[in-house]
């Protein structure tokens, strides 16, 4: 037991085909989710770490926030 | 050999303007169910015809469908336009003499032309091609 890892990475992915371009994701986490000229998602295909909070608390946001349910969030065990 | 992929383009043609209609067409076969794609394609067949006919920045313009082209890559469900961008970004490379002299502001003869050598099939939902 004891404090657990935080090890590896996770990817916030989008599936284009649900995804209808609400914006919701880039307003939840911004710092993920930059947007095109037509207001869909531009995720980054590089895994953010886990230790970095903040951003896993908001891509949490945007997975839950997103009115399509477009998004999920993908655990990468090594970075 | 009969194969409809190759098409040999005359001296009094525009290369912008004959990849331009074949974008347009590709864009009309999107399944329209990705925003990137839906929207995209007809955008980079939009900046082409600016291209090919003049505007008063083209520069600018060029910048625009290069930086569209990597906005759209790799963000379909589907390859299909990852391939209209891989098309479009290898007409600009083998038509860069003629892409220079449209930005320079002298088009060639070719972009008035009526005569057309791509073969398109005619769009049948043409009003459909909206982006904006």
């Amino acid at each position: 037991m004891g404090i657990r890892k935080r090890t590896g990475g996770f990817l916030l992915r989008v599936n284009p085909i649900l995804c209808d371009g609400f914006g919701h994701c880039h307003e939840l986490a911004p710092e993920l989710v930059n947007m095109d000229e037509w207001g869909y998602p531009i995720i980054t295909n590089e895994p953010t770490p886990l230790s970095n909070l903040g951003a896993l608390e908001s891509a949490r946001y945007a997975v839950r926030g997103c009115p399509r349910q477009a998004l999920r969030l993908e655990r990468v065990s090594d970075l | 050999m009969g194969a409809g992929v190759i098409v040999v383009l005359g001296h009094e043609t525009c290369g912008i303007l004959e990849t331009q209609r074949v974008v347009k067409w590709m864009a009309n076969e999107s399944a329209r169910q990705c925003g990137p794609c839906a929207f995209g394609l007809p955008a980079l067949s939009d900046d082409l015809l600016q291209l090919s006919h003049g505007s008063r920045d083209q520069k600018s313009t060029l910048t625009r469908l290069r930086d569209r082209c990597g906005v759209i890559e790799g963000r379909g469900a589907c390859h299909h336009p990852d391939g209209v961008v891989r098309f479009v970004r290898s007409a600009l490379d083998v038509f860069a003499d003629d892409v220079n002299r449209h930005v320079a502001g002298n088009p060639c003869h070719g972009s008035r032309a009526t005569k057309h050598f791509a073969t398109v099939p005619r769009l049948e939902h043409e009003k459909e091609l909206v982006w904006e």
